[in-house]
């Protein structure tokens, strides 16, 4: 299994008009997803679909660690506003979404029951982003901060050790807002 | 228009979307956009729409894919008004 998880600030997202943004659109979106966008009828629409193609751009490369730089790649597949399926070099990934007026987070894991397996979180955050994720997954888990650990492997994919166990990772920062995602079942390393 | 020009053009264009400066003053042809100077991702389809801008070319999508590194970078960015030409 693998995941991803992808938080934006919506008061940072970008506005785009006329010519620019036909172009945005057609650099990024496929035309099934242009399609699919004007059916939803959804504030910050480009918000969403971003932090959908971030975090399975974030699951993808957990498991093959090429960059790829064109969205497009990362094709929205279905989108309720809630749930959604990308589509990936990799595979499908299953993503559920949540929002609020200041952000739009991503969840998404490769497996459609996986994200039932991943605890995620998203906080303000404006300083020491890796200590506060530390922190939060300490009192998630009752333990002392002393038992958790994020490393990072040579492609800067992160892996949560608690309490001696390892399990998946997904860091995400934008702005004033961090998140988090990691499976709740350890894996062998 | 020669390479060094194109890349020193290429340089003012990322400037703003940079989040490692230190990086940016050490820019090279190996320097990579995303791991060196930290641009977010998000970022990178409004520096190839800049580039497109400052350049008066057009990025084709496979062409994007290739803009990892400012080595990278700059050969599609010269192939693109070498065409134009």
């Amino acid at each position: 299994m693998s995941l991803g998880n992808d938080v934006i600030s919506i008061a940072h997202l970008k506005t785009r008009k006329g010519d620019r943004n036909q172009r945005y659109y057609n650099k990024t979106y496929t035309e099934n997803e242009i399609r699919l966008i004007k059916t939803l009828n959804i504030q910050h629409v480009e918000g969403f679909f971003w932090t959908l193609k971030e975090s399975a751009y974030k699951a993808y490369f957990r498991v093959i660690p090429k960059v790829i730089v064109l969205p497009k790649q990362f094709e929205v597949l279905s989108f309720d506003g809630k749930e959604a399926t990308v589509k990936t070099p990799a595979g499908l990934m299953y993503s559920k979404v949540e929002f609020t007026e200041e952000y739009i987070h991503a969840a998404c894991s490769s497996i459609e029951t996986g994200l039932q397996r991943i605890e995620h979180f998203v906080f303000e955050c404006k300083k020491n982003f890796h200590q506060q994720v530390i922190t939060k997954i300490a009192s998630f888990n009752n333990c002392d901060v002393d038992q958790v650990e994020i490393s990072k492997d040579e492609n800067n994919v992160p892996t949560l050790k608690l309490e001696n166990q390892h399990y998946l990772l997904s860091l995400s920062h934008d702005y004033n807002w961090g998140s988090f995602a990691y499976q709740k079942q350890s894996i062998n390393v | 228009m020669e390479r060094e020009e194109i890349k020193d053009k290429l340089a003012e264009i990322i400037k703003p979307y940079v989040q490692d400066m230190e990086a940016f003053g050490n820019i090279s042809e190996a320097t990579d956009l995303l791991q060196d100077l930290k641009i977010n991702s998000a970022h990178l389809i409004d520096v190839v729409l800049d580039v497109e801008e400052a350049f008066d070319i057009e990025i084709d999508d496979d062409s994007v894919e290739k803009m990892i590194t400012v080595k990278d970078s700059v050969d599609t960015i010269f192939a693109s008004v070498d065409s134009a030409a």
